[in-house]
């Protein structure tokens, strides 16, 4: 499992997705998070390639064409994703109400 | 949707052999789906785009694993040009084709931006990058150190069972008093340091620690007739000669700091994936690599 370096706030609400569920398909994801799809499905795929999560046609499914796609957080990413999500949360709380650290002239405010 | 079949078959075209067949059945799984969902097919077909295009390119980046080597080779970089720009001008034209072509339909479009690759396309008399304009760099925080004028080789340490260290070192200014439980901007990498105002004089006090010369790898950038001090001693004439970078500035404002004086080489400003990676060599070091220059 690789490290993701930056998590943007969509991947935090991605994760969040991820989270609620032991498999969920992509355009749930879709729907859940309030993006577009060009938008959740590079972040899907990039946490697959950095090994958080697994994709797997739904095996349950009954009808006939073509079968939809399930993403599943794997078990060792969700503490780490659990964390991102609680972070990404706090912040959004805290920001509410005070000036971006950018109208600061480079002093972060939080230090 | 009319065209939906041509424009997926364009995406597909796109995608890479190995992820074809997964991404068809999930495209088509979901154009089948979506609609009932709110979820509009234009939308779809701009993911299935963007997708398709961002494993192409990293495909190409990666084939062989040595592309980066490659493109110091005239040859191979025409190739490269030519691989990425046949897939911009694909690209460009998914995306064209899925936003104009449905001029009839009462949806709102999705406005997302396609991530396009600005690559230019293939030339009969393409050199290596020997026009490149210098580029400025805005966010000059995260410095890039690199060991050699060798922009992918990885490096095992003999004697070492580390995993291979990338072909830089990484550099950057704290700012004092930074605390980084009550950072603001977590998601940003960068968060808790300063802009580098001066990357050579930067990475000049990496080569002066001595933590840039890997043994077996870059020694030869060291002068035969250069007396290294011993590993994390100071060398004596440090003390009454504090070392200096190439443009004669002291590498530490503070003149209390003591150098080391190890082997500085000749250092030049480049820009790669956005970052200033100081690289040894003169000042056509950033050409040969096909890699611009930093703009002052």
């Amino acid at each position: 499992m690789e490290n993701l370096g930056r998590v943007t706030p969509a991947t935090a609400l991605v994760l969040e997705a991820l989270l609620s569920a032991d498999g969920i398909w992509g355009l749930q994801i879709v729907k859940d998070v309030g993006k577009k799809p060009g938008t959740v499905y590079p972040i899907l795929e990039r946490l697959e390639a950095a090994g958080w999560v697994k994709s797997e046609w739904d095996s349950t499914e009954t009808r006939k064409g073509p079968r939809r796609r399930y993403y599943r957080l794997l078990a060792e990413a969700q503490p780490l994703a659990r964390e991102y999500v609680a972070t990404r949360k706090a912040k959004s709380a805290q920001s509410a109400g005070r000036p971006s650290p950018a109208l600061l002239e480079g002093q972060w405010l939080g230090a | 949707m009319k065209n939906t079949d041509g424009l997926l078959a364009l995406c597909l075209a796109l995608t890479p052999a190995a992820l074809r067949e997964v991404r068809e059945e999930q495209w088509r799984a979901d154009l089948r789906d979506g609609p009932a969902m709110g979820i509009s097919e234009e939308s779809l077909l701009l993911a299935a785009a963007r997708s398709s295009t961002s494993a192409r390119f990293q495909d190409v980046l990666h084939r062989g694993g040595t592309l980066l080597s490659r493109l110091q080779n005239g040859g191979n970089m025409k190739v490269a040009f030519g691989i990425a720009g046949t897939t911009a001008v694909l690209a460009v034209g998914a995306a064209a084709a899925i936003q104009f072509g449905h001029p009839a339909t009462t949806e709102t479009l999705d406005r997302t931006p396609v991530a396009f690759i600005a690559v230019p396309g293939p030339s009969p008399d393409l050199t290596p990058a020997s026009g490149l304009a210098p580029v400025a760099v805005e966010d000059k925080r995260d410095i890039r150190c690199y060991y050699r004028a060798d922009l992918s080789s990885e490096y095992q340490i003999e004697g070492s069972a580390e995993t291979p260290r990338p072909p830089y070192m990484r550099t950057g200014i704290e700012e004092v008093g930074f605390n980084a439980k009550a950072n603001p901007t977590p998601e940003d990498p960068s968060s808790g340091l300063l802009q580098v105002a001066d990357p050579i004089n930067q990475c000049s006090r990496i080569w002066d620690s001595g933590d840039m010369i890997l043994n077996g790898i870059n020694q030869g950038l060291v002068p035969d007739d250069f007396v290294s001090p011993p590993p994390g001693v100071p060398a004596e004439h440090t003390l009454t000669e504090p070392a200096k970078d190439q443009n004669g500035n002291p590498l530490y404002a503070d003149p209390n700091i003591r150098t080391f004086g190890n082997y500085i080489p000749v250092l030049t400003e480049c820009v790669i994936d956005g970052k200033v990676g100081v690289i040894p060599g003169t000042a056509e070091v950033c050409s040969e690599l096909g890699i611009p220059s930093l703009a002052n």
